[in-house]
């Protein structure tokens, strides 16, 4: 007897419609998640990495102006003058705090 | 910059994104940490951020615990490569001398760092940089090749 395979090619095409279904459904699901998330959510990361840099450029530049020893005398530990902090703070770009 | 190499499971993080939600690389926060030479990577069995340990790099003001978070991420295959990039970072570090050797790319939850999926690092080799800036350049920072 031989096998019946037209009846087994309608089983699979049944099985794999169902499979194709659940899969267009899924399909739609997560891309409807993605437009709901995906440009508000990386246009919040960059604004948070923009943030963090001038939150990082202040850092900076608060610690530089914090070694400067307006005073004539000698530099000690990691100090320096104003010159060289104005110096620095225009190369790397940053403002240093008002006194 | 050094040619980035995959983490095993970073690579597993990022294939299953789209069905297991674990790792979105142009949408995701993701950070870069820097650590020190003390680290040692292990591309086989590292797979979340609690693996990197007490090596993040410190020294002078400026670089941000945790790391950079990296901005205007993108994934766009070019011929047969497939490239993640991101702006490049440059940050003034004022003091130091801020020392480092690794980068390691990771998604950043906001929790602890055993949730926090590793993806990717970097060796730059030993670095370091008292009152000058970083510059860190992401072009094509994670590649995949069909090959």
């Amino acid at each position: 007897m031989p096998f019946d395979v037209e009846t087994m090619k309608a089983e699979y095409e049944q099985a794999e419609a169902e499979a194709h279904s659940i899969q267009a459904e899924r399909d739609d699901a997560l891309q409807a998640l993605r437009d709901t998330y995906d440009q508000r959510l990386q246009d919040a990361v960059d604004a948070a990495a923009e943030k963090q840099s001038e939150w990082m450029d202040a850092e900076a530049a608060n610690a530089l102006a914090a070694r400067v020893v307006t005073e004539d005398r000698p530099l000690e530990g990691d100090e320096v003058t104003q010159e060289y902090a104005d110096s620095k703070a225009a190369e790397m770009g940053l403002t240093l705090p008002d006194e | 910059m050094a040619v980035p190499k995959w983490y095993a499971n970073g690579l597993e993080h990022v294939t299953q994104s789209a069905s297991g939600g674990s790792v979105d690389l142009d949408t995701d926060t993701i950070k870069l940490i820097l650590l020190t030479a003390s680290y040692t990577p292990d591309q086989a069995l590292h797979d979340f951020r609690d693996d990197l340990g007490a090596n993040e790099a410190t020294g002078g003001s400026g670089y941000p615990a945790g790391g950079f978070t990296l901005a205007s991420k993108t994934l766009a295959a070019t011929s047969l490569t497939l490239n993640w990039d991101a702006a490049d970072i440059s940050q003034a570090i004022t003091g130091g001398p801020f020392a480092f050797r690794y980068g390691v790319f990771y998604k950043s939850r906001g929790g602890t760092a055993a949730a926090d999926e590793i993806v990717g690092y970097v060796d730059f080799g030993a670095q370091s940089v008292t009152d000058a800036t970083l510059n860190i350049t992401l072009t094509n920072q994670l590649t995949i090749v069909a090959s």
